[in-house]
Order: structure tokens, then C-alpha cells, then sequence
């Protein structure tokens, strides 16, 4: 509650993008937070990040965005970031197959190192190039709902649907923190809000651990 | 990217963004001597004047012993190896990679679990990585012959040697080497060579990456040991060393905004050996140091450790430190260096593997948490001694400073406990009635105080919270709570913990 008065938003969400090589991360994130398209860009070795700051229904939300290195071998260099990621992006490319086939993989991977009920929406890249497409949204959507997540078809370079792909996670990340089901980031504002508690006058609990203890605790 | 090609630098680049902007270095193909690149007093005096391109890659090729090198592999031909290629992916100009691309998913798709689809993966993932390496330089232009070479030197080497195979960030050394030495069979040879060499990138592309870690431990070492104010700093930010400094050591920092500087870097690590990548990011961060120390968060720092202005690294800057500053390592200082890095990282990673099983535990749903510490958990006593264990040093600040990874010892998150459990709990003996106070789990520690019985709950976390807690509000009285406060949250003796667990079943009893 009051936590945020000192500060320019009111939520830090970490996102990651994760996805076969050249499927477009780096271009979606460009698109996203910098809303600009480069046709020559650097493939991305390790990690890489961006910020965003992000208004939804009011609430001010700074977005950590880590970019990761499609090739295999970077898996293990970039594991750690899976951890504190609150949002995983998958990405896949829509004219090839392999990448598409490769989601499954990516979620495996999502599941060893990620934490438990980390939001994930998956995205069908590079819609315009719909000539060259191999899979269609019915098979990506049909993944999606097997797996219960979101999917989105975008192209970061025509712009369609990436604004909205980001928003849609981050508003279940949103709903997820409010509701206070967010174990991971949700303990965390147990942790600031237990060490404000005590700093400062005992207030009654704040909204950020609905569901725990005395009862609905919402005062 | 085409149009504007009349306007690029003295390297070949694209003027079009900040890098490389003003010339802190001219050194005209007129000052071009006879060096002699075999002589390594000399050649030190050389680079630190400036090579000229044509001298460069003299010394490049000497230095990287691409003579020697294909000497000692003789059963490794390689243009055989490129023809070979050329015929397999029907190769007949340098301009249809886009075609090949088709045609090797094509393959792939007919030979599905074929054992020759890792090498055209690989050959598939070089020609993808192709057009992303120096889009901006006016040497490898898309269909450029440069491009052709880059594609033959790295299929040749995945080639060459398979377990290393292909690695994302080898095109840009690959690529460097490119602009000063423009035969493609001597360009493999030394980058063999550079590959082979302990002195220089031996296993760094390895699967594992291993390699890559222990050299950003040995970095993280370096700079705690040389600034330790702004090592604090970082950690505290969550800023880990690998997050900068990967780019750095796998394509030779080649992303640093000052191509001289990257010359010079080059220069200095191709003729005397790794040591003088670990001080080229020694002297970087030191340039860094007064601005990174006036940002605060993560979000500020790592966007300017990944593209740091030009002002802090061009030539001039990096010159005067990598010559002669005192932090700098050298060769013979570097095997108790590796030694350091290698105790720290198996370290880290024994505490990683603990904080995941940990993790593990915890993130069982907390109903199924309760179940088993009701079922077979420690006596209550012990849960609470654990609860007052003193807590790791709380960190007040947000997730914002500290990162993504974590890198630094955490206190474990708390698990809210539903209602249910809640209830529960009171039923099976978490609960002290004199004191309000609520456990919730031995590996948490966290209790929570109930201040009245219907909608009010408060929480706490740590053994100093704890304490605080209690001396700040007289009103909660427990001779037991006491006492485990005033040990420290210490275990006590059997014979006391015996006369404790009486006084607790004494305190169960009461009435809720």
C-alpha cells in the first residue's frame, strides 16, 4: 500500500523472453519498448535487457525485460534468469516448423527452472510473412490451450499484436500479484511489508497477502 | 542498409550511430614500418603506438601461428572441406543463403532423426547468424564475399572440430579477424589456433560454458579485490559479472563504442595472451566506476555496462590503464587467479544447488506443506528455536536492486498460509495463546501475530524483527519467547530443551 509512495511506479514485473534462435525475441522486445524495428541487429550472446515503464487500469508497472540466447549451449548461462522471472514470453516462428516443434522443449525448460506458476503466454512471430507460413493459428492456439496459456500471432515488424501480448501478461501477472496468489513475488511484499510493519506503526495487513492468515485479513 | 554505404568510418562502419564518433586515433598507411612481429619487446612498443591495418594483420597472422597451426593438422584439408560443402548445399554464388536456408529444411524435414541433421542444424544456425554479424560494416555486406567467407571459415570448424562445433558470438571474431587478414585459409588457421590455445579462447565456446563462467568469476574477482566499493555496489544492485561480461569475453569486446579501443584490446590479447582480457575489463570498469556509482538500481546500471558511451572507452581512455596501471594482472599471475575463480564458482554452485533444492521444497503447495510437517515435522519446540534462528541479514530494498538472479544469499520467501492451514495449525499446536503468535513452518521464518481474533493479522519475518517486535510492545509477555529471544535464537541444551517442551505443553493446554 504505502510502499510505493516513494517511488515512480507501483509494480516491478520481470519478464523473459525465451524462444529457438531467430524467432524475433530481440525484435519484439525493440518493437515493445523502444517501438522501433531494425532489419540488421546483433544476435544476442547471454543475456540481454530492457526496461519499460507500462501503465495498466492505473497502476504504474516497470518492466525488467531479459532478452535470452536462443542457441542451446547459452541454456546454461541463462537457467538463473528463469528463476525470478514472473512472466515468460515464448516465442516461435510461424514459417518454421522446428521452432514451433521446439515449444515444448522450451516449456520443459520453463518447468525445471522456472518458479511454480509462472504466467506464460506464448506468441506466433512473424505473421507477415504469411506466404511463407507453415503453422497455423488454429495448431498454435491448440498448443496454447493444451498447455492453458495464452497465444498471440505477431509480427514485430508490421507492429500487430505485441503492445497486446505484453499487456495481457502483464495483466495476469497484475491480477495474479493483487489477488496475492503470486507465491514467489507475493512473499516478497510479505517480507517489505512485515519489515514496514514493524518500522512503522502496526497497520492492518496489507492487500498484498490476501489469504493467509487471521482470516481474510483485508481489514 | 544499402543507400548510405558512402558514409562509413576509417574501419569500414556505418556512420550512423554514436560509436566511434570523433577520431581519437589516426595513424596514416604512410607511418606503416617493416616491424618485425617475432620480436615481443618491440611488437609491446608497436601496438601501443598503433598498428596500421596492413601491419596488423601481419602481426595478427604471426601471433596466431597460422603457419604452424595447419602444419600440425595436416590430415585437415581445407579447401576439401569447403568444396565438400559447396557440392552438398549446392552452393554456386555467395548471394543465395536465403535459398540454402530453404533447401536445408527441406532436408532436414525428409531426414527426420537422421544423424546428419546436427550438422546442417549447425550449418542452418551459421547462415541465420550470418546476416547478424556486422550488419553495420561496410565488409560484410549481405551476399558480400566477406559474408562467404565468414559462412566457410565457422561451417569448417564446426566441421573441424565437432565438439565445439558452432557457437553464437564465434562469427564476430571470426568477423575481426576478417578485416585485417583477408585470406580465408589463414583466417581458419589462426582462428584454430585462438580455439586451441590456453593463452587464448581454449574451450570458452565449449557446450558447457563453463569456461565463460569461470572467466567472469575470475572478472568479479578481479574487481572486488581491486575496487571493493564498487563491487558492494553492484551486488547490491543484483548486477552479476556474468551479465556484462559474457558479450565480452566471447566476441573479444567487440561491442565496446570505440572500434580503436577494440583494436587495441585485440592487439595486446592476440600477442600476449587472456590476461589481457581480464585487465581490458578491469580498466573498462574502472572508466564505468564514478558513474555506476551514482546509479541505483539494476535497471540503470545494466543498460549502461551493455553500451557504455563512447567517453569512457575509447582509445585513449583504455591506453593509459592497459600500459601501466598497478591493478593490472599478467600472464605468470594468472594460474592462482584461475585457481581463486575455479574455489568461488564450485562454491556459488553448491550454494545454488542447496538454495534450488530449497526452492524445491517450498514450492510444494503450502496445504501439502502443512500435511507433512504436521505428519512427521520436528517437535513444536524445535520449529520454534528454528524460527528465531537469526535471519540473514534483511535487505530492505526491492527486487528492482537486486536483479533477476539470484546471486546472493536470500531469506527464503514465506509461504502465506491459507485459512485452512490456519486453522489447522491452531488445532495442532502452532499457536501460543499468551503471546498471539502463530508458526507456520520449521523452514520459514516467519510467525505471524494474531492482534485480535477476527480480521487483523500481522506479520513478521526474522529472529531481529522478531525482537524488535517484542521489546517494542511490553504488552506480549512469554517467559519462553524470552528466553529463546535472549539466546540468540540459539538452541538450548537437552536438559533444557526438555524443561522448555514442558513449558510448552503447559502453554498448549491453555484455552485458545
Amino acid at each position: 500500500m504505502a510502499r510505493a509512495t516513494d517511488k515512480k511506479y507501483d509494480h516491478l514485473f520481470q519478464l523473459l523472453l525465451c524462444g529457438d534462435s531467430s524467432v524475433g525475441k530481440t525484435c519484439l522486445i525493440s518493437r515493445f519498448a523502444d517501438n522501433e524495428f531494425r532489419h540488421t541487429h546483433i544476435n544476442t550472446i547471454g543475456i540481454d535487457f530492457k526496461l519499460k515503464l507500462f501503465t495498466i487500469r492505473d497502476k504504474k508497472i516497470r518492466m525488467q525485460i531479459w532478452d535470452t540466447a536462443g542457441q542451446e549451449r547459452y541454456e546454461t548461462l541463462t537457467a538463473q534468469y528463469y528463476r525470478k522471472a514472473q512472466g515468460i514470453i515464448l516465442v516461435y516462428d510461424i514459417t518454421r516448423e522446428e521452432t514451433f516443434r521446439n515449444v515444448t522443449k522450451w516449456l520443459r525448460n520453463i518447468e525445471d527452472h522456472g518458479v511454480k506458476g509462472v504466467k506464460i503466454i506464448l506468441i506466433g512471430n512473424k505473421v507477415d510473412l504469411e506466404s511463407e507460413r507453415k503453422i497455423s493459428t488454429r495448431h498454435g492456439q491448440k498448443l496454447a490451450n493444451q498447455h492453458n496459456i495464452k497465444f498471440f500471432e505477431t509480427s514485430a515488424w508490421k507492429d500487430i499484436n505485441v503492445t497486446e501480448a505484453f499487456t495481457e501478461l502483464a495483466e495476469q501477472i497484475l491480477a495474479k500479484v493483487e489477488s496475492g496468489g503470486g507465491r514467489d513475488r507475493g512473499s516478497s511484499s510479505i517480507r517489505e511489508s512485515a519489515i514496514k510493519l514493524h518500522e512503522q506503526q502496526p497497520t492492518p495487513a496489507t492487500k498484498s497477502h490476501g489469504g493467509c492468515c487471521s482470516g481474510g485479513s483485508s481489514n | 542498409m544499402g543507400e548510405e554505404k558512402s558514409e562509413v568510418d576509417r574501419h569500414g562502419f556505418m556512420l550512423d550511430d554514436e560509436c566511434c564518433n570523433g577520431s581519437c586515433f589516426i595513424l596514416s598507411e604512410d607511418a606503416s614500418s617493416n616491424i618485425d612481429p617475432s620480436d615481443p619487446a618491440k611488437l609491446r612498443g608497436y601496438i601501443k603506438r598503433g598498428l596500421t591495418a596492413s601491419e596488423r594483420g601481419i602481426v595478427w597472422q604471426s601471433a596466431l601461428n597460422a603457419k604452424e597451426t595447419k602444419n600440425k593438422h595436416k590430415d585437415f584439408n581445407y579447401k576439401e572441406c569447403i568444396s565438400r560443402l559447396n557440392d552438398e548445399l549446392q552452393i554456386s554464388s555467395v548471394t543465395d543463403y536465403k535459398d540454402i536456408i530453404v533447401t536445408i529444411n527441406d532436408k532436414l524435414k525428409d531426414s527426420e532423426g537422421n544423424e546428419d541433421n546436427e550438422s546442417l542444424k549447425t550449418i542452418r544456425q551459421i547462415l541465420m547468424d550470418i546476416d547478424r554479424t556486422y550488419p553495420n560494416h561496410n565488409l560484410f555486406d549481405s551476399g558480400s564475399e566477406n559474408q562467404a567467407k565468414l559462412f566457410h571459415i565457422l561451417s569448417a570448424y564446426s566441421q573441424f572440430d565437432a565438439d565445439i562445433g558452432y557457437c553464437q558470438g564465434m562469427a564476430y571474431v571470426v568477423g575481426l579477424l576478417l578485416m585485417y587478414i583477408s585470406d580465408e585459409e589463414t583466417v581458419f588457421w589462426c582462428f584454430t589456433y585462438l580455439l586451441s590455445s590456453k593463452d587464448h579462447l581454449h574451450m570458452v565456446y565449449h557446450r558447457t560454458l563453463n569456461k565463460v563462467k569461470l572467466m567472469s568469476e575470475l572478472l568479479t574477482f578481479l574487481i572486488e579485490k581491486n575496487y571493493p566499493q564498487l563491487s558492494r555496489h553492484l551486488k547490491d544492485m543484483g548486477v552479476h559479472g556474468l551479465m556484462y561480461s559474457v558479450q565480452w569475453f566471447m566476441c573479444l569486446f567487440t561491442n565496446i563504442n570505440c572500434w580503436d579501443a577494440v583494436l587495441l584490446i585485440a592487439d595486446l590479447f592476440f600477442t600476449e595472451g587472456i590476461h589481457h582480457l581480464f585487465n581490458a575489463g578491469l580498466a573498462v570498469i574502472q572508466n564505468c566506476a564514478a558513474e555506476l556509482m551514482v546509479l541505483s538500481t539494476i535497471g540503470e546500471a545494466l543498460p549502461f555496462l551493455q553500451n557504455i558511451p563512447y567517453r569512457l572507452v575509447h582509445r585513449g581512455q583504455l591506453k593509459s590503464l592497459l600500459f601501466s596501471h598497478p591493478v593490472l594482472i599478467n600472464a605468470k599471475a594468472l594460474d592462482k587467479y584461475w585457481e581463486i575463480a575455479e574455489k568461488r564458482l564450485s562454491e556459488e554452485e553448491k550454494g545454488a544447488r542447496e538454495k534450488h533444492k530449497r526452492r524445491q521444497k517450498r514450492l510444494r503447495s503450502p496445504d501439502d506443506n502443512d500435511k507433512q510437517d504436521i505428519a512427521n515435522g520436528p517437535t513444536f519446540f524445535s520449529r520454534l528455536a528454528n524460527f528465531f534462528t537469526p535471519a540473514k541479514k534483511q535487505k530492505t530494498d526491492e527486487s528492482e536492486h537486486r536483479g533477476m538472479p539470484d546471486t546472493e544469499n536470500q531469506t527464503p520467501p514465506v509461504l502465506p498460509l491459507p485459512l485452512s492451514s490456519f486453522k489447522k495449525s491452531i488445532k495442532s499446536g502452532y499457536y501460543t495463546p499468551d503471546t498471539g503468535l502463530v508458526y507456520t513452518s520449521p523452514n520459514t521464518i516467519e510467525m505471524k501475530r494474531i492482534t485480535d481474533s477476527t480480521s487483523r493479522g500481522m506479520l513478521t519475518s526474522g529472529y531481529s524483527e522478531a525482537k524488535k517486535l517484542f521489546s517494542d510492545s511490553p504488552s506480549i509477555q512469554s517467559p519462553l519467547l524470552n528466553n529463546v529471544l535472549a539466546s540468540g535464537g540459539e538452541r538450548r541444551s537437552p536438559r533444557i530443551a526438555r524443561r522448555r517442551r514442558r513449558e510448552q505443553q503447559n502453554l498448549l493446554q491453555s484455552p485458545l
